[in-house]
């Protein structure tokens, strides 16, 4: 039904020949050969609009210029994009788009990045245009975005960005002809996600970040290019600087597994970075006071302290906790120095919460510790499931691939999810789904039971499977009998008739993906309710097919990197068996020393020896229990109880608050090293400014 | 006066003649209806129309049958029939009429469309500020659908189609019919670019067929009298039929007259429209609705179809014809429709938006004897650059009265500027003194 196609045609540009794929656009068929075809509507992620007509070209046997961003390249066809009716075209077009605007450069902040201003250099194009310009006062779209119409091409691109990508629609046209201009659609200020879509996608000055007004020229600025610090999609950023300060973050069209796209935390939220509470010098607790002191001091401090409580408690009174926002280098040492320096496998990472769910999961059932599928596959999927994501809040860009297959490619999507479907302007992928199923997060295992006992009773178990797992299937057969409707019913609220049409759709699928998100991986039984989503794919033929997989979502950047650097209790780097004899042995071979023989405490059993007097000292990087755990567990006055709590921390958090040392951190700005995204890509994190304060990340950790 | 046979306008010119599904059945009205609707399968009444030679009263001219032609022939799903009553164009009122004093012609020529072309759903669009004749609409559609005309199971034939009226919200750009359909789907009213072509993706997204009100109003009288009947009339092989003509402006009666295709604008405004209003004579006139370029007293003896309209140098478009005497000024008549041309630009491509306003705040200045010589080049120079190079035909029509009026009256342009500078170099003068 789509978008690859090995079909080609052969057509010229200029006098030169090429061959494309059946479909591509002319002006993209013009790239190819290194023509860029003047442009402001059209851009590769949207659906051809033609209506700067700033991309004429002649075409051989048309009789008038044609707009190469609508025209699809055919067998034998010839384009000139450079004659001088071409070239007067362009010019005679742009002098139209100049006409109302302001020639306010000096004070756009797009100046030196504005596609109009570079065609009007190309052109050098004058205007004759001697009357009066229309004129619209100045509007802020919330404290984030300005707009200034005057300066609009009415190109639509931020408008059908919303709606085409975003499914967001929070943009309209308002007026009509030179009066039109791009406000929020109906009469409500701006009311959306604020994924600075619109900004990034405007070709001139008419939408821009007021986080970064009136403070450069792009030329003055200097750019790293990373990976984004927020959630575990992974998206290259380009984060652009100007004297150590923070000016602005943004995304290259195409660039990355995001490819160009961001989210609102993406790319509204780097100052995060920046924020003056963030904890510059490492702080020693004197009298109950956290008090300023030196590394060498809060070095000498922890050093002390451990060898004192390892000498009279041994290596298990230690625990170690870190965030899955750490680079998987930091990763790796700190389960290293747990592992080693102290001797003890009490050690967890934030993939405790959830992620380690999906992880051990895929582990037990496929033997592989990464998704088997990629966000292409999402795109190219033809049925999708939906688990508890509700990804365009935790996962917004996988969400977008999600979106992507959906309204572009008519892919099904099912959902089984805690969210209601709301006509808003903030996007719900339950208003894509064809069928979607409404539990709260307790029964999501039900209503995927009820999703496998309709494949099963419904006859769509995959005959291969029945025969190549003949016990498999009749123990699940088995299973599933013994649940009755009734049961399912009354406990999800979901008729048996939703299950069945589900199942159908689901088996009916060439190429299915089931994701699954931190509602489900956090909730009570996430691991097992993982294993079924498995056996729903198992059974219907599609967990080994091609396109076909399972991929529970990240919640935080680096948590698959946490799981795969060992950075918790059960596993060794690489996401090894603690309990595997050639595992340890591998292990062993390469540090040279013997690994604690022990098994390791998770964060919850750490927090429990804490209050129990077991466990004297902690080292937590980057890692909040007080604020991220519920009250119940305990965890504040447990972490009280400690003779040694090192926090390394990039603010005061819940937990540094009580630390008797607390080393200042670097964040993603400020390091190198790399990240592990939620479908296994390890890509390169690159500092865009020096670390803040004292907080030297190489020296962070004792080694 | 030569005397025609009226066909579109026949029943309504009866005395006492009200509309009715009573009256329009007594005329002898569903008959054709009653012919086609279980006798001749569908591709037999496109064959008929295609014969009938029966060409769009829209504007554009293109031949009905064809344009049905045009829908994918083995498609399963919904098709659909969208009727364009969005009659906007400066000069023209004949849909207005044609709706208003006999629906149930129009009704039945949606039917038979219907029937053809195989849609069970017909539209129709009709111009916002038309709230009687969308009155009357709905009144016929509730009338025929009790007689059983309208719904499923027509004439027990086992057909069903739904007619539905929707009313715009009064912009010009919803004429065009990509913009009726946008529209129609409740977006805004935007023209898309071509192609596809409605009928493969058209509402919905699913084949459409957009037809005019007159143009369906053929309909019944082609099916009864037969298609060889319909191409005998008019100017044959081409402009077949008769066109309702709207003549306005300088005339001694104006209003609608249904002449056959071919006769001459002599004929039509001297000897129909009762001819000039005064003792003045013609000066211009305007042949086919705002969008069509003027013509002179040299072409009064321009037939009336559209192959002669087009050699002449304009079209024969929607049927309005403007006429005006002589001491009409043209520069502010071109000004008046330069007017509406822009307060009616949509706003989606660059040409038009920035041309419309760039252009009549240029001619505002030349009327109001502000304007310079060098304005005549550019407003050629920008009226050869939005035409053709626009999303829709709105391009072509916004230029027209500039371009027709500086061929033919050039000098009433260069008076205004002549005045104009003349009072610049008065103005001028003390300042040189001094």
């Amino acid at each position: 039904m789509r978008k690859t196609t090995t079909e080609t045609v052969r057509l010229t540009i200029d006098g030169i020949s090429i061959s494309v794929p059946k479909g591509t656009l002319v002006i993209e068929a013009a790239r190819l050969v290194g023509v860029m075809v003047p442009h402001f509507c059209y851009h590769p992620k949207l659906k051809p609009d033609a209506n700067c007509r700033m991309c004429l070209v002649e075409v051989e046997r048309m009789p008038k210029l044609q707009t190469s961003c609508s025209t699809v390249a055919t067998e034998g066809m010839a384009v000139r994009t450079a004659t001088t009716v071409v070239h007067n075209a362009h010019k005679s077009v742009l002098e139209f788009i100049l006409a109302n605007h302001p020639l306010d450069c000096p004070v756009c902040d797009q100046g030196g990045k504005c596609d109009l201003q570079d065609f009007s250099h190309q052109y050098t194009a004058t205007s004759r245009f001697e009357e009066t310009k229309r004129i619209f006062q100045k509007e802020y779209f919330s404290p984030l975005i300005e707009t200034q119409m005057n300066r609009c091409v009415q190109c639509l691109r931020c408008v059908r960005y919303c709606d085409e990508v975003m499914d967001v629609k929070a943009l309209a046209p308002i007026g009509r002809g030179t009066m039109t201009e791009i406000k929020s659609f109906g009469a409500h200020p701006l009311d959306c996600e604020f994924c600075g879509g619109c900004v990034q996608i405007c070709p001139v000055g008419a939408i821009t970040s007021r986080l970064s007004m009136y403070e450069y020229r792009p030329w003055m600025l200097k750019r790293a290019d990373t990976v984004c610090m927020f959630c575990g999609d992974g998206c290259q950023i380009t984060v652009q600087t100007k004297d150590q300060e923070l000016i602005e973050v943004n995304s290259a069209q195409g660039a990355g597994r995001n490819s160009g796209d961001l989210c609102a935390r993406g790319f509204f939220g780097f100052r995060a970075a920046s924020h003056p509470s963030r904890v510059t010098h490492p702080l020693i607790r004197r009298n109950g006071v956290l008090v300023q002191a030196t590394w060498e001091e809060a070095l000498v401090f922890v050093a002390e302290q451990t060898n004192r409580l390892k000498l009279a408690h041994g290596p298990q009174a230690f625990g170690g906790l870190i965030s899955g926002r750490c680079t998987n280098e930091e990763l790796y040492l700190f389960q290293k120095f747990m592992r080693l320096t102290i001797g003890t496998n009490n050690l967890d990472s934030s993939a405790r919460y959830g992620h380690i769910n999906g992880v051990q999961a895929m582990r037990s059932v496929q033997g592989t510790h990464r998704w088997t599928v990629t966000f292409e596959d999402i795109v190219q999927a033809d049925v999708l499931l939906l688990v508890g994501t509700n990804i365009t809040e935790t996962n917004p860009i996988t969400g977008l691939k999600v979106k992507e297959a959906v309204k572009k490619y008519d892919a099904t999507l099912l959902t089984i999810e805690a969210i209601q479907p709301a006509v808003g302007t903030i996007s719900n992928i339950s208003n894509l789904s064809q069928q979607h199923v409404c539990v709260a997060p307790s029964q999501f295992g039900a209503a995927v039971l009820g999703l496998l006992k309709a494949i099963v009773e419904d006859n769509h178990v995959d005959s291969t499977i029945r025969q190549r797992m003949p016990d498999y299937v009749s123990a699940v057969s088995q299973a599933v009998e013994r649940l009755t409707w009734d049961d399912l019913a009354l406990s999800t609220g979901v008729s048996r008739e939703s299950f069945v049409q589900m199942a159908a759709s689901l088996a009916g699928g060439r190429r299915v993906v089931a994701l699954a998100g931190q509602t489900l991986l956090r909730s009570q039984g996430g691991y097992g309710i993982c294993l079924n989503l498995m056996d729903l794919l198992l059974l219907t033929g599609r967990l080994t097919a091609q396109g076909c997989g399972f991929a529970p979502l990240a919640e935080e950047n680096n948590d698959q990197g946490a799981v795969e650097m060992g950075a918790v209790a059960a596993l060794l780097p690489g996401a090894l068996d603690l309990t595997d004899q050639d595992a340890r042995a591998q292990i062993t071979r390469v540090w040279k020393e013997d690994l604690p023989l022990a098994e390791g405490a998770t964060l919850i059993e750490m927090i429990d020896r804490a209050q129990a007097g077991i466990i004297k000292g902690l080292f937590v990087v980057g890692e909040n229990p007080v604020g991220s755990l519920p009250p119940q567990t305990g965890v504040k006055e447990a972490l009280g109880k400690l003779d040694l709590l090192v926090c390394q921390e990039l603010f005061l958090t819940e937990t540094a608050a009580l630390a008797h040392v607390v080393l200042p951190a670097a964040s993603a700005m400020e390091k190198a090293g790399t990240f592990t995204n939620t479908e296994g890509h390890v890509q390169a994190v690159r500092p865009a400014i020096n670390p803040v304060g004292r907080s030297a990340h190489r020296r962070s950790l004792p080694q | 006066m030569p005397k025609h046979e009226l066909i579109l306008l026949k029943n309504m010119m009866e005395p006492g003649y009200t509309g009715s599904l009573h009256d329009y059945e007594r005329a002898g009205g569903y008959q054709a209806l009653r012919k086609v609707v279980g006798k001749v399968p569908p591709a037999g009444v496109t064959g008929m129309v295609m014969k009938s030679g029966l060409r769009g009263r829209g504007g554009a001219g293109f031949p009905t049958g064809l344009k049905w032609n045009f829908l994918p022939k083995d498609y399963i799903g919904p098709k659909y029939l969208c009727c364009n009553a969005d009659e906007s164009e400066p000069g023209t009122f004949k849909d207005r009429q044609l709706i208003e004093r006999d629906p149930h012609q129009i009704l039945e020529g949606i039917l038979l469309a219907c029937y053809a072309i195989g849609s069970e759903t017909a539209y129709i669009y009709i111009r916002g500020e038309f709230v009687l004749g969308a009155k009357i609409l709905e009144q016929a559609i509730a009338e025929a659908r009790t007689a059983g005309y309208i719904g499923s199971n027509i004439l027990g034939a086992g057909i069903t189609v739904n007619v539905w009226v929707h009313r715009g919200a009064g912009a010009y750009i919803c004429g065009e019919e990509t913009a009726l359909l946008e529209s129609l789907e409740g977006k805004r009213g935007l023209p898309r670019f071509k192609p596809p072509f409605p009928a493969t993706n058209g509402l919905y997204n699913k084949p459409t067929v957009v037809n005019n009100i007159e143009t369906l109003a053929n309909l019944p009288h082609i099916v009864v009298r037969g298609p060889e009947w319909f191409a005998s009339i008019g100017s044959p092989p081409k402009s077949t039929g008769t066109r309702v003509f709207c003549v306005s402006g300088h005339v001694k009666q104006p209003g609608n007259y249904e002449v056959p295709m071919g006769v001459t604008f002599r004929e039509l405004i001297y000897e129909h429209a009762g001819g000039m209003r005064s003792d003045k004579s013609l000066k211009a006139f305007i042949p086919g609705g705002a969008s069509a370029p003027f013509l002179t007293p040299n072409h009064l003896d321009v037939k009336l179809d559209f192959e002669s309209v087009a050699a002449a140098g304009s079209m024969l478009g929607s049927g309005g014809v403007t006429v005006m005497e002589e001491g009409t000024d043209i520069v502010w008549a071109a000004l008046r429709l330069m007017e509406f041309f822009y307060h009616e630009s949509c706003g989606k491509c660059s040409p038009c938006r920035e041309g419309s306003s760039w252009l009549v705040q240029t001619m505002r200045r030349i009327v109001a004897k502000r304007g310079r010589m060098e304005d005549l080049e550019t407003l050629v120079d920008l009226c050869k650059n939005i035409e053709g190079r626009t999303v829709c035909a709105f391009g072509e029509a916004e230029v027209a009265p500039i371009m027709s009026t500086l061929k033919h009256w050039r000098s009433e342009y260069v008076t205004l500027i002549q005045e104009a500078e003349a009072a610049n170099l008065i103005k001028l003068e003390p300042a040189v003194r001094h």
